[in-house]
């Protein structure tokens, strides 16, 4: 070999080494090395102090709660779910878009939003209560739905029973309804058809959705600290309490490996289940064959129900916060007797206003700017490393697969546990968070970067190996390959990969609220501490910024929809 | 036994089915014949009871099905793609209609054993049916099926997504089965030779119609109409009008020819109709000098060679016939073709 050809060969080695070493090297500074902290300091301080009993008491009962709550939300989830599911797996009805398009909200709506949309439905001062208090005459709030147990688990039901849909609806819609129809020749009974065929061929996904809606109501953050109120704690809530408001790192630390210990199981559950399920073989066929308008009356009055029922739930709490948000209540006031209600847009008006003298007071524009530039950070460093780790993934070398296993690990973490990482290990001397603004955008990246992976890497792969050798004959360097061959190529995917993480950036809470500055909030963070103080204009500016929030994310939803179509 | 009575169905807004009647006798097997959309699988489904009809009524020795649900009519009904359950072995599929009859344990084993060794697949009884193949489907489809002894099968397209020497050795199969079970049967199929093969009645279907029903020969021998010919692949069609009726004679713009006809049929003197030239029974004639009626010139476009003869494609003052010789001809040759008695319909 001539000295060019070693010097190009040493080159295309680097290259190479570069794409799955960049994002082994983020992964191991913002993931491993903020865990491994925790452990460490966890474990270093129990052994020498131990726990103490009420630590204990507050760990089990954080761990008990935890437990009931998902439960028993996973179980109305189900409730809400399975018709609904049933719905949309076996007809078409009208309006069938507008309602699929709606459940796909709640899986980009930030905590915090969907938090002020229930508030603005049933809080104190949202409309149900200000409704029945001018209706009836009453001097109090007749629904004290708000810091209970009852309104967790109906917010955790508005979150997740979108995922009983899909998992459970699409797995219906897709089995073939000749199944059930050669049973019924055969002699079953309708109940029996669906007791010997339909229900056993769904039970896989089934046991798949009930898995993932317990694992998101058991790792759930935000709905339960905006809306449970002081007296609930979940093991995430708790880790918060002890860490921020406690000081107690080493609690928090030991909550974090309890809850990475529960996470990392109920994902291998769902990884076992979710793989039997392709066990389950079913006849291939055209999408949306089994789908049919109802027929019979009951048929009718089930599907127009149950659908109802669901844009109910969906529409209603996001309507009211829109609602709300332009709305002066007479409530808003002192006498809470008369509604007299009239449209305002003051309370977006007073995002700009700095009123109050006070030191850590920062107008909500600032939190919205400050969100906009962590979230386009985000979005750098996500799709840098995105596409980086995409191209190492579709290496067929060992380390590709690797880290795509890595890549996948953050998506088990929660996001508390993350910011608690951060906090432990790059608050302290020599390094301070405060000096450190990287650290937001760095956590947002780390939460996105699986998605925008998932979403290039089989775009890329798309990509047939000869059009980029036909490009190389031509004299083309591998930088305008790339830049001529790859990027028309997966620009879509890009452009939904730099959204979705955009969004995620935007809405991002768990992590955010440990790593904010006081005089830094993103908008969540500022719409949390709005809705947790007194006041009118407090709560109508709340309502201001969680409706922007909202319509930014309906918004991406939209721009993600039209890209993928 | 059954009797289909008028049944009309309308499918988005157009009628699919426009008042269809037939009658299934006893260990009879009848073949609905018809293109795909013609509506043969949905007229399947109602007698089923899987869906609706808007007009009509099925009766099973005179009583009405209509409030019958399905499950409770004990029609058996073979799906196109077989629908064999997927998370049951082939055992288990075939001892569905038993256990929904409440048969188990042996007895049931052991009819199940039967059925399988009917259909020759005896050995597969504890497979997985994702695991065979789509003539083995079809198979323990057809046991799956016949277990319950239903009171009328119904096969729809059974062998529509196998491949041809596949189709014709289960269609033997399957003539033997119903044969031997004499269970009533309708066999549905968009394939003519598969409804020669099957039937013992045939029931030609046309847009939600039925055109004409019989026995496969005398379908054959005499369709109903042009359509019904073409669709029995018999596609040697000519415009022409009746010259003569004593003997039937017909003119047309290839010549004059003595045609025979559907002996229930009347023809008026210049009324217009459509000649069918059969062909196997052309043959090729030295010269001009049969008898005036039945003779056909034309010249040789296409030559293919087939088992059973040499398929010549002609081109007759710009028509194109198909016949088959027995002698090969070559491409671009003029021929006369002499046509007998018997080889001329009139339609």
């Amino acid at each position: 070999m001539s000295a060019a050809q070693l010097t190009a060969a040493r080159a295309a080695r680097w290259r190479r080494g570069a794409l799955w070493a960049v994002p082994f090297a983020f992964l191991a500074l913002f993931f491993f090395y903020p865990l491994l902290t925790i452990f460490g300091t966890a474990g270093e301080s129990l052994l020498q102090n131990g726990v103490g009993a009420a630590g204990w008491a507050r760990l089990t009962r954080a761990l008990g709660f935890t437990f009931w709550q998902a439960g028993l939300s996973t179980l109305l989830t189900l409730a809400v779910g399975l018709p609904a599911a049933a719905v949309f797996g076996r007809y078409t009805f009208p309006g069938k878009r507008l309602v699929g398009i709606l459940s796909t909200l709640p899986f980009i709506l930030p905590t915090v939003v969907v938090a002020a949309a229930f508030n603005a439905l049933v809080g104190p001062r949202g409309w149900l209560n200000v409704g029945l208090m001018d209706l009836m005459g009453l001097k109090e709030p007749p629904i004290q739905l708000l810091n209970s147990l009852a309104a967790i688990v109906l917010v955790h039901v508005f979150y997740n029973a979108t995922i009983v849909i899909r998992v459970v609806g699409s797995a219906w819609a897709q089995l073939d309804p000749r199944l059930e129809q050669a049973a019924r020749v055969l002699g079953a009974s309708p109940l029996r058809a669906w007791r010997e065929v339909t229900f056993p061929l769904l039970r896989p996904a089934l046991w798949a959705a009930v898995v993932l809606v317990f694992l998101f109501d058991f790792t759930s953050f935000g709905v339960v600290l905006l809306l449970g109120g002081p007296r609930y704690a979940t093991l995430e809530v708790e880790i918060y309490i002890q860490a921020m408001q406690m000081l107690n790192i080493p609690l928090a630390g030991l909550l974090s490996l309890i809850q990475m210990g529960c996470t990392l199981a109920i994902t291998a559950l769902y990884t076992r289940l979710s793989r039997q399920q392709g066990d389950i073989p079913l006849t291939p066929r055209v999408h949306g064959e089994g789908l049919r308008p109802p027929r019979s009356r009951a048929a009718r009055w089930f599907v127009f129900g149950v659908a109802a029922a669901l844009l109910l739930l969906l529409a209603a709490p996001l309507g009211a916060l829109g609602a709300r948000s332009v709305t002066r209540l007479a409530g808003d006031r002192e006498g809470r007797t008369s509604l007299e209600s009239g449209l305002t847009l003051d309370y977006y008006r007073e995002l700009f206003v700095n009123r109050r003298e006070v030191y850590f007071y920062v107008p909500p524009a600032a939190a919205l700017r400050n969100s906009l530039v962590y979230a386009a950070e985000t979005v750098a460093i996500s799709l840098t490393l995105g596409f980086l780790a995409a191209y190492a993934v579709n290496r067929k070398g060992g380390w590709g697969r690797v880290l795509n296993l890595a890549l996948m690990l953050p998506l088990g973490t929660s996001a508390v546990t993350l910011g608690l990482g951060y906090l432990v290990a790059f608050n302290r001397p020599p390094l301070e968070i405060a000096r450190l603004p990287f650290l937001i955008p760095a956590a947002h990246s780390l939460v996105a970067l699986p998605f925008v992976v998932r979403t290039l890497q089989p775009a890329l792969a798309s990509i047939p190996v000869r059009l980029r050798q036909a490009a190389a004959t031509l004299g083309a360097s591998p930088w305008q390959v790339w830049k001529w061959v790859d990027l028309p190529i997966v620009g879509r995917a890009a452009l939904v990969g730099a959204i979705f993480s955009f969004t995620i950036s935007l809405g991002e809470f768990g992590a955010t609220s440990f790593l904010a500055r006081p005089e830094y909030p993103t908008l969540p963070v500022a719409i949390y501490r709005f809705l947790s103080q007194p006041g009118a204009y407090n709560y109508g500016q709340a309502m201001a910024m969680s409706t922007i929030l909202m319509l930014v994310c309906a918004l991406s939803i939209f721009l993600m929809e039209k890209l993928e179509a | 036994m059954l009797e289909v009575q008028a049944i009309t169905k309308t499918y988005e807004g157009k009628p699919l089915l426009r008042g269809i009647s037939l009658t299934v006798e006893a260990g009879e097997t009848i073949c609905l014949l018809g293109a795909s959309g013609s509506g043969k699988s949905t007229l399947l489904r109602i007698i089923a009871g899987l869906e609706e009809a808007e007009g009509g009524q099925i009766l099973w020795d005179g009583v009405d099905q209509a409030p019958i649900p399905v499950h409770q009519r004990g029609f058996g009904l073979m799906f196109q793609d077989y629908a064999l359950f997927p998370h049951r072995t082939v055992a288990e599929n075939v001892a569905f209609g038993l256990k929904m009859q409440g048969v188990s344990g042996p007895p049931a084993e052991r009819r199940v054993d039967e059925a399988l060794e009917k259909v020759h697949m005896s050995g597969f009884a504890r497979r997985r049916v994702t695991d065979l193949s789509g003539g083995e489907q079809q198979r323990v489809a057809l046991a799956r099926a016949l277990v319950p002894q239903p009171r009328l099968l119904m096969l729809d397209e059974p062998l529509g997504a196998l491949d041809r020497g596949l189709r014709e050795q289960l269609l033997e199969e399957l003539r033997r089965v119903l044969a031997e079970t004499a269970i009533p049967a309708i066999y549905v199929t968009h394939d003519q030779e598969e409804g020669f093969a099957i039937a013992d009645r045939l029931v030609l279907l046309r847009e939600g119609r039925v055109v004409q029903t019989g026995a496969p020969p005398e379908v054959y021998r005499y369709p109903a109409d042009a359509e019904a010919a073409r669709f029995l692949g018999l596609t040697n069609l000519l415009a022409g009008e009746v010259a003569a009726l004593q003997p039937l004679t017909v003119r047309t713009s290839l010549g004059i020819f003595q045609a025979e006809a559907d002996p229930r049929r009347a023809f008026a003197l210049g009324q217009r109709v459509q000649v069918l030239l059969r062909p196997l029974h052309a043959q090729l004639s030295p010269g001009a000098d049969a008898a005036g009626a039945g003779q056909l010139d034309g010249r040789v476009v296409d030559v293919l060679f087939r088992p059973e003869g040499f398929r010549v494609t002609l081109d007759c003052a710009g028509q194109r016939l198909q016949f088959l010789l027995t002698q090969p001809v070559k491409a671009g040759e003029a021929v006369s073709l002499s046509l007998p008695l018997g080889g001329v319909l009139c339609l």
